[in-house]
C-alpha cells in the first residue's frame, strides 16, 4: 500500500477547531476555501436544535444562516 | 522479627529521606504527589484519589503561576506556586484534550500537542478558563496505536512550532503512514511539513541557549541507547522503521542509501549519508534508562553553578541529568552528567520558573519507575551552596578540559591516577538495545591544573571520533579537600578539534594562495609550520 496524502491538506475544509461558550456549548470552526466556516447548534425553547451558519469570506461581511433541526 | 522489619522500614525511609530531602545543594519540596492503589503495570492501574496531577507539560506563566498539562487530557493553571505548598490553589483550564504530551506559553495562549493536532488554548474572555481550542497544524497519521504519541511543541528561533512523533509499535501500528518517527512544523495553511526523520520515542523537545533545538530519545529497536539530538531540518537519526515517506513529494529527505543493521555507529555514519550521530548519548544503566524533557538554565546562575546547560529528566529511574554542550567543526555535541535522583515518580518534564525555582512534573503511567508513586509535582531550589564537581567537558585537540565549580586541589587534580577513562561505541542495528561495543581504555597521560583550580587539562589517548569516551574522576578534591558530588562524565566526541595554530594556519596559507601566482607554493618560515 502506498499513500500519497493524508486527506487533510487535500480537502478543500480544514477544521481549524472550536469555541466554547459558558455553557460549554461548542461552535466549530472551519476555512472552505478562502471562507471561514462557524457552526453551531443548540438547543432551542421548543424542545427541537437550532443551527447557525456563519461564513465570512476573506474581504466580506459574515453571512449567517439559521435553520431549525428536528428528530 | 519486629525488630528486622522496623529496622527495614526505618532504613527505607532514611534512603528516600536522603535522596530526596537531604540533599545540601537543593531543597526539594513536594506540591502535589499521588497516591497509588496499584502497580503502574497492572491492567486495571488507575492513579489514587483525588486530581491526578499525571504531568504531560509544564509552562511557567506570569505572577506565580504555573500551567500544567496532565495525561488524561487537560490543562491545570496553578497559582501561589512559589510559596506554601499548602496554599497552591488548581483551577481547570481546559479539557476533553487527547493526551497532550508537552505545553507551551506563546504571548496569551497555550500550545499543547494532542495525539493527532497542535491545538492552541485561548482564553478571550478572561475568565481562567480556556474558550478557543484552535487547531494550529494536523496532518499526521494516527493509527489508534498506544504507542503513537505527539510530543511538543516546541518553538525555534525563526518561530516555527515543531512536533515529534513517537513510532507506532505493537497492535494497529502503521509506521509507512506519514509520518511516524518524524519531526514536522507547523505551517500557516495548518498543515504540517515534514523536517527530519529515524526517531523512536522522541519524548523531550527543548531550546538551548542559542534558541536550537534538541531531542531525547528513547533506547529500544534501532536505538542502542538514550540519546540527545539537534533538531534539524533534512537529516536522519537512525530509526528506519518511519522512513518510507521519504519518497513522498514534499519530504526532506531521501530513500535511505544502503540497508544497515549491525554496523558500529562509525561504519553506519559512512554507509548512511543523511544520518546524523547524537549531540549526546545517555549511557544505559550509567546516564538513566528513558530519557524525557528539556529545560535551559536561562537562570545566569540563579539554579545553582550550571548556567546555560540543559537539564534532561528521566522516567524509569526517576532521575534529573543535566548536558553541557559546545559546536565542534560546526555540529554540536557534549557531555552528560549526573545531577539529582530519589523523585518520587518518573520525571516526565521539568521547568524553570521565578528565582531560579524548577518543577519537576512526574507521571509513570504505563511503565514502571523507581519513584512508584503514579505522579507528582515537585519544586527544586537552590540552597546557594556551591558543590564541588565538574561543570563542564570540554573536548580539545588531544583530550579533555574539565571546568569544575570551585577549585579543585591541585596536588590530585594534577595526578592522572585521580581519573580513568574508557571510550566505545555502539551498533545500529534492528535488535532492542545495543551494548557498548570496541570498548577500549584511554590513557590519562597527563593532568595540567589551571592557575587558581578551576580548570584541568587531560591529555588523553587513544580518542575515537564517534565514540563515547566516559570519564571519571573520584580521586580529585576540591581546595578544601571534599569529594566530588559526583564523578562521572560522558563525552560524544564526534568530533576532535583541531589545534587553533593549525586553523589558523590554514586560513593563512589560503589566503596567501589567493593573493599570489596559480601554483605557486606558499611555505612558511621553518620555525611557523604545525
Amino acid at each position: 500500500m502506498q499513500v500519497l496524502g493524508s486527506g487533510d491538506g487535500d480537502s478543500e475544509r480544514r477544521f481549524r477547531g472550536y469555541t466554547l461558550d459558558k455553557a460549554g456549548v461548542p461552535t466549530f470552526l472551519y476555512v472552505e476555501g478562502d471562507a471561514q466556516v462557524a457552526e453551531r447548534i443548540e438547543p432551542d425553547s421548543g424542545g427541537g436544535f437550532s443551527r447557525k451558519v456563519t461564513r465570512t469570506a476573506d474581504h466580506g461581511a459574515p453571512q449567517s444562516e439559521t435553520s431549525t433541526i428536528a428528530w | 522479627m519486629m525488630m528486622n522489619r522496623l529496622t527495614a522500614i526505618a532504613s527505607l525511609c532514611a534512603a528516600a529521606f536522603t535522596a530526596a530531602q537531604e540533599n545540601p545543594y537543593y531543597r526539594v519540596d513536594d506540591l502535589l504527589i499521588g497516591s497509588t492503589v496499584n502497580n503502574s503495570r497492572d491492567e486495571n492501574w488507575k492513579p489514587g484519589a483525588g486530581l491526578a496531577l499525571e504531568v504531560t507539560g509544564l509552562a511557567v506563566l506570569d505572577g506565580d503561576r504555573l500551567a500544567v498539562a496532565i495525561r488524561k487530557g487537560e490543562v491545570w493553571i496553578l497559582d501561589h506556586v512559589y510559596g506554601d505548598p499548602a496554599a497552591i490553589t488548581y483551577t481547570r483550564f481546559a479539557s476533553g484534550l487527547d493526551e497532550p504530551l508537552g505545553l507551551l506559553r506563546r504571548g496569551d495562549s497555550l500550545l499543547l500537542t494532542q495525539r493527532s493536532e497542535i491545538t492552541e488554548l485561548k482564553d478571550t474572555d478572561g475568565d481562567g478558563i480556556a474558550d478557543q481550542y484552535l487547531t494550529v497544524a494536523k496532518g499526521w497519521h494516527v493509527s489508534g496505536n498506544y504507542h503513537g504519541y505527539a510530543y511538543g511543541p516546541a518553538l525555534d528561533k525563526e518561530g516555527n512550532l515543531w512536533a515529534t512523533l513517537n513510532l507506532d509499535m505493537g497492535d494497529k501500528a502503521d509506521n509507512n503512514a506519514p509520518w511516524r518517527g518524524w519531526g514536522v512544523i507547523a505551517k500557516p495553511d495548518g498543515t504540517v511539513e515534514p523536517m527530519c526523520a529515524g526517531m523512536r520515542s522522541p519524548c523531550g523537545l527543548g531550546q538551548n541557549a542559542e534558541g536550537d533545538l534538541f531531542f531525547t530519545d528513547q533506547q529500544g529497536n534501532w536505538i542502542p541507547t538514550n540519546s540527545l539530538h539537534h533538531l534539524r531540518r533534512g537529516v536522519f537519526y537512525g530509526n528506519p522503521e518511519g522512513i518510507a515517506p521519504a519518497a513522498m513529494p514534499g519530504s526532506p529527505l531521501r530513500p535511505l542509501a544502503a540497508k544497515v543493521d549491525g554496523d558500529p555507529y562509525p561504519a553506519a555514519l559512512r554507509k548512511l549519508p543523511q544520518l546524523v550521530p547524537p549531540a549526546v548519548w545517555f549511557p544505559y544503566g550509567k546516564m538513566g534508562r528513558s530519557r524525557t524533557g528539556i529545560t535551559l538554565d536561562a537562570t545566569g546562575g540563579k539554579f545553582g553553578p550550571y548556567a546555560g546547560q540543559l537539564f534532561v529528566g528521566e522516567f524509569t529511574e526517576s532521575k534529573v541529568g543535566r548536558v553541557f554542550l559546545e559546536k565542534v567543526g560546526g555540529e554540536y555535541q557534549g557531555a552528560c552528567f549526573p545531577f539529582m535522583e530519589g523523585f518520587p515518580s518518573a520525571v516526565m518534564v521539568t521547568a524553570i520558573g521565578k528565582d531560579g525555582t524548577m518543577f519537576a512534573g512526574m507521571s509513570n503511567r504505563g511503565w514502571s519507575s523507581l519513584g512508584s508513586a503514579a505522579y507528582g509535582l515537585q519544586r527544586i531550589r537552590w540552597r546557594g551552596k556551591i558543590p564541588f564537581e565538574a561543570s563542564e567537558m570540554r573536548a580539545t585537540p588531544d583530550g579533555f578540559e574539565l571546568a569544575f565549580t570551585r577549585p579543585a586541589d591541585p596536588t590530585t587534580a594534577a595526578d592522572p591516577a585521580s581519573y580513568r577513562m574508557e571510550s566505545y561505541t555502539y551498533p545500529l542495528h534492528r535488535a532492542y538495545g545495543g551494548d557498548e561495543i570496541q570498548k577500549q581504555n584511554v590513557a590519562i597521560e597527563s593532568a595540567e591544573v589551571s592557575p587558581g583550580g578551576k580548570r584541568v587539562r587531560l591529555r588523553c589517548t587513544p580518542l575515537r571520533p564517534f565514540f563515547v569516551h566516559e570519564l571519571h574522576y573520584p580521586g580529585v578534591r576540591s581546595a578544601e579537600g571534599e569529594e566530588p558530588w559526583h564523578s562521572a562524565a560522558f563525552y560524544t566526541l564526534n568530533r576532535i578539534p583541531e589545534e587553533m595554530s593549525q586553523t589558523v594556519w590554514k586560513l593563512l596559507i589560503g589566503g596567501l594562495q589567493t593573493l599570489c601566482a596559480p601554483g605557486s607554493k606558499v611555505l612558511p618560515p621553518k620555525g611557523l609550520r604545525p
